[in-house]
């Protein structure tokens, strides 16, 4: 097997594209960090070379105006197996010469799309999972674990509505994406803040949940309902899931 | 402050109306908290599987009325509650700036008279909007029988306005909910299209841009689903609601023989939902797919059921057949038949195809040809047989208010 060890980012990728068709070779994966092959594979080094990645961009751009950005939508993806379907689509378009992007039969482009719409499934989902924490600052804190990098897409959603200091902390990717009343900041930290809690924080959520509660009809149970459309995993930051105090 | 106790009566005698969209309006932030999300989000699930989207709570639970159905009928001894319009006001803040909700549904039980519930609950979507200066979503109920100006005024206020009506027909409203009346119901519904037409046309500013909605409570009288769907149908087209809520009925009063004592199948419901769902998104009629003197199928969903009484219609070929007939095919649904139409310009598709584009082919497969290749039944017995023995594993596993390939759709915006 081949396998083509790249840097972890788009520019890894697209100069991996360039090296495959400038040796008329396509590699079985793509992989990065310490990976260790056997004996009977193959692994090469590729570095990015920022004119090589112009170059693949550019080809790109050609024959499909969109090809880019939705790339770096994917490479938002949770798991690794992004960069070989990201290769896969970004050859596909440039050695196809077209916009495959609706040739929903074909499998690379299935798995492209596929990517993207988990994404954006999530994007949307979190519009609605985020829980804002209120300070005694009067700033609202909300920590998520979403499965791909989604936070800041996060931010105009709720910078518009909200209109006032807001942070989103993704604690799986210790990122923090804040909003300080004029503009976005994306910080990268392992540090959790200390937190004050605002006078009415635990009234609103102690009534919360006592919401959550009374408007479910125990009559008309259904979980497995429920479990699809909120997946257990989000839940551990949710308010209405946690216990509540008895009245 | 509203108590714990007091938002416990208040939101759980709200919680039988289903409806908890939050779709359908664009409302801007201008400059205080909160804007409205044109396809809807759900902010959570509970246990029975509906989104909740919206608080949706009662402005008081003390009613007048004597419904037999309802839980907060006069004669039925519950605790009894009412909220001031700044504590719901209050407590609306609060929660969506937790980003808890998408915005209010704000009904009430007539705790006087029509007008001066309609009134109350006014003054409270004006003060929101005026004082506290939200600008999120609100679905507001109205009271039937409270006069027009009043309603037009709230609906100035609101994205969202509904009028429930409860019962299918007006001899049920006349036996079960004695001081109700169909006009009273159906006349602020048709006032308040003629009025958002005549300001659009006009350009006076927003007036219930998400449109209005109702429900009707299925099973606690004799009306058939046909009856039913008719009466969607004909809201659908002329009064123009956004859309038409079912609600199987949930036994809460035991003292009259008039009502059932037990629940209602959920299956009739979900049938319902599925009917409904070709009617405004498949090009269904009514008389399509059911009888005026009949109820849907039990046995299948309405849209195999359809396609089995019109066997004649197919095999249909997926390389060639126009969107409209394909998304008629048993298991092919909006989005299927747009994958196919897009993917058909690049290749002749074949069943292998469509397997890998995910086109569930379990009940497809025999109103099909790939290529004229067919991959299903010949006869119809056994064809009935098959869909049968799929829909009773379906429906063994879950009941959900939509087809698999729509869950995800479903989710997106935010219906329910
Ligand atoms: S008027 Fe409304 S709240 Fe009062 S009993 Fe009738 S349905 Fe229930």
């Amino acid at each position: 097997m081949l396998y083509y060890k790249i840097e972890n980012s788009v520019d890894g990728i697209l100069s991996a594209i360039f090296e495959s068709f400038l040796k008329k070779e396509y590699p079985d994966n793509l992989v990065f960090g310490g990976f260790e092959v056997s004996i009977f594979d193959t692994l090469k080094e590729i570095k990015v070379d920022e004119e090589r990645v112009k170059r693949v961009k550019s080809a790109l751009n050609k024959y499909n105006q969109f090809a880019l950005e939705k790339i770096s939508y994917a490479f938002r993806y949770g798991e690794d197996i992004k960069l070989k379907i990201i290769f896969d689509f970004a050859y596909i378009t440039i050695d196809k010469k077209k916009n495959l992007l609706k040739m929903f039969n074909n499998p690379i482009i299935l798995a492209f799309n596929d990517i993207v719409d988990r994404i954006s499934l999530e994007r949307h989902r979190f519009l609605g999972f985020v829980r804002f924490i209120e300070t005694d600052k009067g700033i609202l804190y909300s920590h998520i674990s979403p499965d791909h990098d989604i936070s800041d897409l996060l931010f105009s959603h709720f910078k518009n509505r909200l209109n006032t200091p807001f942070i989103i902390h993704d604690t799986k990717r210790d990122k923090v994406v804040l909003f300080n009343g004029n503009d976005k900041q994306i910080v990268y930290t392992k540090k959790l803040p200390t937190l004050y809690l605002h006078e009415n924080e635990e009234y609103f959520s102690e009534l919360f949940k006592r919401y959550f509660d009374s408007v479910n009809i125990k009559e008309r149970k259904n979980t497995k309902l429920q479990d699809r459309y909120m997946p257990r995993r989000y839940r551990k930051n949710l308010t209405e899931f946690k216990t509540k105090k008895p009245l | 402050m509203l108590d714990e106790k007091r938002l416990q009566i208040l939101t759980e005698s709200a919680k039988y109306d289903v409806s908890c969209s939050s779709s359908g309006s664009n409302r801007k932030n201008l400059g205080g908290l909160g804007n409205a999300n044109l396809g809807g989000i759900c902010h959570s699930f509970t246990s029975d599987g509906r989104c909740i989207s919206l608080l949706k709570i009662l402005m008081s639970n003390d009613c007048l009325y004597d419904c037999l159905y309802c839980v907060n009928r006069r004669t039925n001894d519950i605790e009894r509650a009412t909220a001031t319009p700044d504590e719901i006001c209050e407590l609306v803040m609060g929660f969506y700036k937790r980003n808890y909700i998408e915005g209010l549904f704000l009904s009430s039980a007539v705790f006087s008279t029509p007008n001066q519930t309609m009134q109350k609950l006014f003054e409270t979507v004006y003060k929101l909007r005026t004082v506290y200066n939200f600008h999120g979503y609100i679905h507001l109920k109205g009271i039937p029988n409270a006069d027009k100006e009043l309603i037009d005024e709230a609906a100035k206020y609101v994205d969202r306005m509904s009028f429930n009506i409860e019962l299918p027909s007006e001899k049920s409203l006349k036996l079960l909910a004695p001081q109700k009346d169909k006009n009273g119901i159906i006349k602020p519904m048709t006032a308040l299209q003629k009025e958002k037409f005549i300001r659009s046309e006009n350009k006076k500013g927003k007036f219930i841009p998400a449109g209005q909605t109702t429900q009707m409570i299925v099973g606690a009288t004799s009306e058939t689903d046909g009856i039913i769907l008719n009466l969607t149908s004909a809201l659908y087209k002329n009064v123009g609601l956004k859309r038409v809520y079912y609600s199987s009925y949930v036994p809460t009063n035991f003292e009259t023989s008039l009502l059932p004592y037990n629940q209602v199948s959920l299956l009739r419901e979900h049938r319902l939902y599925q009917a409904d769902w070709l009617l405004r998104f498949y090009g269904f009629t009514v008389d399509e797919l059911c009888k005026k003197e009949e109820n849907l199928a039990e046995e299948f969903d309405p849209k195999c059921a359809w396609a089995l009484k019109n066997l004649g219609l197919f095999p249909l070929e997926v390389n060639s057949a126009p969107v409209e007939l394909l998304i008629r095919v048993p298991g092919i649904g909006l989005k299927g038949a747009y994958k196919i139409r897009e993917a058909r310009k690049f290749t002749k598709l074949t069943f292998e195809d469509l397997k890998k584009m995910r086109i569930v082919l379990k009940r497809a497969r025999h109103f099909i040809t790939c290529s004229g290749k067919f991959f299903g039944e010949e006869k119809e017995g056994r064809i009935r047989k098959l869909l049968l023995q799929l829909e009773q594993n379906d429906n063994a596993t879950q009941l959900s208010l939509f087809d698999k390939n729509e869950v995800i759709l479903s989710t997106i915006t935010g219906e329910f």
